[in-house]
């Protein structure tokens, strides 16, 4: 039977906040206020992990996601151009392709939810994992032990992205100078 | 306390709403986007299986903290191929990126 509390009130407010802020972030108009969503979206997202007991994780998500990412796509959208003909060089999507990506995620989220009324899942965690779940120290024990080959591979992937962001985008730079001084006249030159 | 099965299924919803927009969406910053969108309802699942399971107390959580910071890197990445594409095409429309040949 599902009872009303507290914890029940706020998984339905950061749920239906997360939902809500993912559809706007999705079919917003304007970009920019898009990226915005995505950031309160994985704020939302957060406060589900809090209210899983996953304190570390709901302040790295905030830190990465709703800080770093959704930063960074805000960033990439305001360097990017805008075409004149509409905001963000938005182009629209047809209706058959709008039908078919509904369909398809209707009958994804559909599938999944027949599979999980097939399943007896339980209703609440184990008293053991309470202890455990919000406790930095087993976490870094699970990371620098059975995954520390796995942190050690994310730390380079971190590294070849950096360097494949700059190789990527300083060759271009070059060339945007030389355009720049031929447009101006060779007036950058002198001063 | 609230039914492991809740939260499945609002991961569920975030993951079709991500799957919705790569599928319609032409814009490719809307795309990437709705990719980090599923990849906060996969985060949701692993979280949810960890706090609620004996055996894989951990194991759920350590896997989102690599998604997350996974998640980082491929955003900065695909930012920068992006940028790239708008500065050789001058739009980030999808279908434009039919006439790459290498």
């Amino acid at each position: 039977m599902l009872v009303i509390d507290l914890e029940m009130i706020m998984f339905m407010f950061f749920s239906a906040g997360a939902i809500f802020s993912a559809v706007l972030a999705v079919e917003h108009g304007e970009i920019v206020y898009a990226a915005f969503s995505f950031g309160f979206a994985s704020a939302y997202v957060a406060g589900i992990f809090l209210l899983l007991d996953a304190l570390y994780l709901a302040v790295i998500q905030l830190a990465i996601f709703t800080g770093a990412i959704s930063v960074l796509i805000i960033f990439g959208v305001l360097l990017i151009k805008r075409e004149k003909r509409g905001l963000s060089a938005e182009p629209t999507a047809s209706p058959k392709r709008r039908a078919v990506g509904f369909s398809l995620a209707s009958s994804i989220v559909l599938l999944a939810f027949v599979l999980i009324m097939q399943v007896p899942w339980p209703d609440a965690p184990p008293e053991s994992n309470l202890i455990h779940a919000s406790s930095l120290e087993e976490l870094s024990l699970s990371l620098w032990g059975i995954y520390a080959l796995a942190v050690n591979l994310v730390g380079v992937f971190l590294l070849s992205s950096i360097i494949g962001c700059v190789v990527l985008l300083r060759k271009e730079k070059d060339e945007t100078v030389i355009q720049y001084r031929q447009k101006s006249g060779g007036r950058g030159e002198n001063g | 306390m609230i039914p492991l099965s809740y939260y499945i299924m609002v991961a569920i919803v975030l993951i079709g709403v991500g799957v919705y927009g790569i599928t319609v969406k032409r814009n490719l910053i809307r795309i990437l986007i709705s990719a980090e969108i599923i990849g906060n309802g996969v985060n949701m699942i692993l979280i949810a299986f960890s706090t609620y399971s004996i055996l894989f107390t951990m194991t759920g959580q350590t896997l989102a903290l690599l998604i997350i910071v996974l998640s980082a890197g491929h955003t900065a990445l695909g930012l920068a191929l992006i940028m790239l594409f708008n500065r050789r095409y001058r739009t980030v429309d999808l279908d434009r990126a039919r006439e790459l040949r290498g």
